[in-house]
């Protein structure tokens, strides 16, 4: 369409006869494009249906023609540059009108190159309808505005528009199935009990003799899964704040040059880790504390209910020290930037009055970097939150207990553990997967937006520069 | 000036600030020395018994299949690298449309929240998205390219797998891991790229708009072409999240021994480095002596790390080389 712009934007200013002898405005210009606007609109949204359902596909194959025609409307008014460019267009929309339908004379399959798989004609005709639609709306669109330079830049938002529109679209639909599959099973109760299957035999005397007695209890939920996910967050803060500030605060203030490049670095390979390779060092992490003093912090322990010691798998303070490294970059990159941005007349004027560096740092520099850090510990806090890959070779139900020296659990962990987990009771736990990750998405981004809109609120100081 | 009567431990106090932050800046350099070195060290174990040209080839079979222990990783890496091409063609055009949307073609209140929402939509942790495999499966894959309900007498052509009830009844594939992946990284690439475009040398835009252009040949001739370093490292950090991701494909692709039949088969479960490195390390506890299988886990975590710095380098140079060439 450059082509067409350099005749337009000439042809704004003079219109020389010999250039383009069609009207570009007028009653049925205005009608015809309009009416093609609302077919191509009718293409467009045909053909995202039948991308989803099969049996629509009635209205795709319908919708093709109906592009051909408006082609076909949009060529008769077209200037003489463009009218080439439409009539292919319009020929080839006739040509996957055809094939489309004489598809729908075959057999309802196409094969693909010998893939594993068949494909379904419906997807030529949707595709199309799509493509064709949106390409229909934005030419359209172009000759209602009357054809100017000012209607070409107009006339591109559908092809904008209409993917960005289908991305949000998706998302909804996703967060809605979680919503519709997820709400219902969320209840107070379950929230409020605690995951418990525990089998032990007590042994009772009964008229003089000892017997054993089978005790169960068995009871599905979410509650300690809930504090799990939670003492997670806060001890995963804990320790990622302090290491955080610090390579922030060194990043900006002190470090220069190899110093400097070596941090940068690693922080940004530590952020694009993968967390797969952070699971494997918390494995590798246990493996070498379970036989030093520190096992018992580390391995975690817990009595069962004979009052036996036993080692846990790993507890919450190995985990959140492996997490705190997922956590540390995100801290130390919005805290050099909080401090990047602290104005030159504090800093400078704060050192003229004879301020040692301590007290700038801690007087004025972190102060005003405060809401950065915030803003990044909850981000990181929800980071933490969903995290499985780094837990999932260690964590169990945590029916023991939920405190820093047991085994690790996580709302995100049961999502897991429901699918590819061994349970005695799958047939109760499994329905509550999606009610575990109703929470989950509450939770996280409940913990998201909030850490915006303080990013947002405090964006307020940087205007000022 | 009173500093110069100052003793110099005095002076060294004063200056605790650089100390402490120094000390703790330490910390994450060390841990990402102990993460690379714990790699390492972990994998030498089995380059050293079996040799890298075993470990590279495309054999692979785990104690659970055949009771052998072969462990080649390249039918994983391909996998790796398959459900990387795969969200990248799906993610990049959609993210390029929504940071088109938030800086080039504004409409209103509209754009200003697309980079809310998409701050919003990036707190969402992969397990959401390995929750809806089985669903996006079921809605779109299986209706599109099964053969549900096709009689026999119509029967594809020998070399396809044939399972009662229709083709591929199976609901993980490299596809559907690769549809949830995109819209898993979506929200990272589209902020970044936005900030790409609307970074993009000023002055040269503005030159545009002056000489008389519109604002689209604008866009696409002047605006995107300078701005396709910071596009290239946004496709990096995408592909960077695809390649480490573990639950997701844990879900959604399943396990594979081989490499796909033709090589792009993206309909069938593949193998893939994270959940092959997942089921050669789920069976052993922390306690577990060295084993073949342990070590095998370790190399695998290695190459997704090697992947990782190979992307990482390949987008800096890309990178170098676009702002070289485009930027004013």
């Amino acid at each position: 369409m450059s082509r067409a712009s350099q005749t337009t934007t000439h042809s704004q200013f003079q219109r020389p006869s010999a250039v383009s002898q069609v009207r570009t405005s007028g009653r049925w210009i205005t009608y015809s494009s309009a009416v093609a606007f609302i077919l191509s609109t009718i293409a467009v949204a045909a053909g995202s249906v039948n991308l989803f359902f099969n049996e629509a596909e009635f209205l795709a194959l319908g919708s093709l023609p109906l592009v051909s025609f408006v082609f076909a409307v949009l060529a008769w008014r077209a200037d003489s540059s463009t009218r080439a460019g439409v009539l292919g267009l319009m020929l080839f929309s006739l040509l996957c009108a055809v094939v489309a339908i004489g598809l729908k004379a075959m057999p309802e399959y196409l094969f693909a190159w010998g893939l594993d798989a068949i494909a379904h004609r419906s997807l030529v005709s949707s595709v199309a309808a799509v493509g064709f639609g949106i390409a229909g709306m934005s030419l359209s669109l172009y000759q209602y505005m009357g054809a100017t330079a000012a209607a070409e830049d107009y006339s591109k938002y559908p092809i904008v528009v209409i993917p960005a529109l289908f991305a949000l679209g998706i998302y909804a639909l996703l967060i809605g199935y979680l919503l519709w599959q997820g709400l219902p099973g969320l209840s107070w109760e379950v929230i409020t009990t605690p995951y418990t299957w525990l089998a032990w035999e007590e042994m009772v005397y009964d008229k003089g003799w000892p017997i054993w007695v089978e005790h169960e209890i068995k009871q599905v939920g979410l509650l300690n899964h809930m504090r799990g996910t939670l003492l997670l967050m806060g001890l995963t803060s804990l320790f990622a704040i302090l290491p955080g500030i610090g390579a922030g605060v060194m990043l900006a203030e002190y470090a220069e040059g190899f110093m400097a490049s070596t941090l940068r670095h690693s922080i940004t390979i530590l952020r694009a880790m993968s967390v797969f390779i952070l699971g494997l060092t918390l494995v590798s992490v246990l493996n070498y504390a379970a036989g030093s003093p520190l096992a018992n912090v580390f391995m975690g322990f817990y009595y069962d209910t004979s009052g036996t010691f036993h080692h846990g798998h790993g507890s919450y303070v190995a985990a959140s020290l492996v997490l705190a490294l997922l956590v540390i970059p995100v801290i130390a990159r919005s805290t050099e930037e909080g401090c990047r941005s602290l104005p030159s007349e504090l800093r400078e004027g704060s050192l003229a009055l004879g301020a040692t560096e301590g007290h700038t740092l801690t007087r004025i520099i972190l102060p005003w970097t405060a809401p950065n850090i915030v803003t990044a510990v909850l981000l990181g806090c929800a980071e933490a939150a969903g995290s499985v890959a780094v837990i999932m070779f260690i964590a169990r139900v945590g029916q023991f207990g939920v405190h820093p020296l047991t085994d690790v659990t996580s709302l995100s962990f049961f999502i897991f553990d429901a699918r590819y987990g061994t349970h005695h009771i799958a047939d109760i736990v499994r329905p509550l997967q999606f009610s575990a990750g109703v929470l989950l998405l509450m939770l996280t981004m409940g913990l998201s937006a909030i850490a915006l809109a303080l990013r947002h609120h405090f964006a307020w100081r940087y205007r000022t520069r | 000036m009173e500093s110069q009567g100052l003793s110099t431990a005095r002076r060294v106090l004063r200056s605790w600030p650089r100390f402490v932050s120094g000390a703790l800046a330490l910390i994450p350099v060390a841990a990402f020395a102990f993460i690379v070195g714990n790699l390492v060290t972990e994998s030498y174990f089995i380059v050293a018994e079996k040799g890298l040209g075993h470990l590279l080839s495309t054999e692979y079979s785990s104690v659970y299949d055949t009771g052998r222990y072969i462990f080649g990783m390249l039918p994983a890496l391909w996998g790796t690298v398959l459900s990387v091409l795969v969200a990248m063609a799906i993610a990049a055009p959609l993210a390029l449309a929504l940071a088109l949307l938030s800086s080039e073609f504004p409409l209103g209140f509209i754009s200003r929240s697309v980079r809310w929402v998409l701050g919003v939509l990036s707190g969402i942790p992969p397990i959401i998205y390995a929750l809806m495999a089985i669903v996006v499966a079921q809605v779109f894959v299986q209706p599109k390219f099964c053969a549900w309900g096709i009689p026999e007498t119509e029967l594809p052509p020998e070399g396809m797998t044939w399972y009662e009830g229709g083709i591929l009844p199976h609901d993980q594939s490299t596809l559907v891991a690769g549809m949830l992946l995109a819209f898993l990284v979506l929200p990272f690439m589209a902020p970044m790229m936005d900030d790409a475009i609307r970074g993009a040398s000023r002055e040269l835009k503005e030159a545009s708009l002056a000489l008389g252009a519109t604002r689209w040949h604008t866009m696409s001739n002047v605006v995107l072409p300078a701005a396709l370093s910071g596009l290239t490292g946004a496709l990096a950090l995408g592909a960077l999240k695809v390649i480490g991701d573990v639950i997701v494909i844990a879900f959604a692709v399943g396990y594979a021994s081989g490499l796909p039949s033709p090589l792009l088969d993206i309909f069938e479960p593949t193998a893939s480095l994270t959940s092959v490195g997942a089921g050669l390390l789920a069976a052993f506890s922390p306690r577990a002596s060295v084993g073949f299988s342990r070590s095998a886990g370790y190399f695998t975590g290695l190459l997704v790390f090697v992947l990782a710095i190979v992307i990482l380098l390949l987008a800096g140079y890309l990178q170098r080389r676009l702002k070289a060439r485009y930027s004013a």
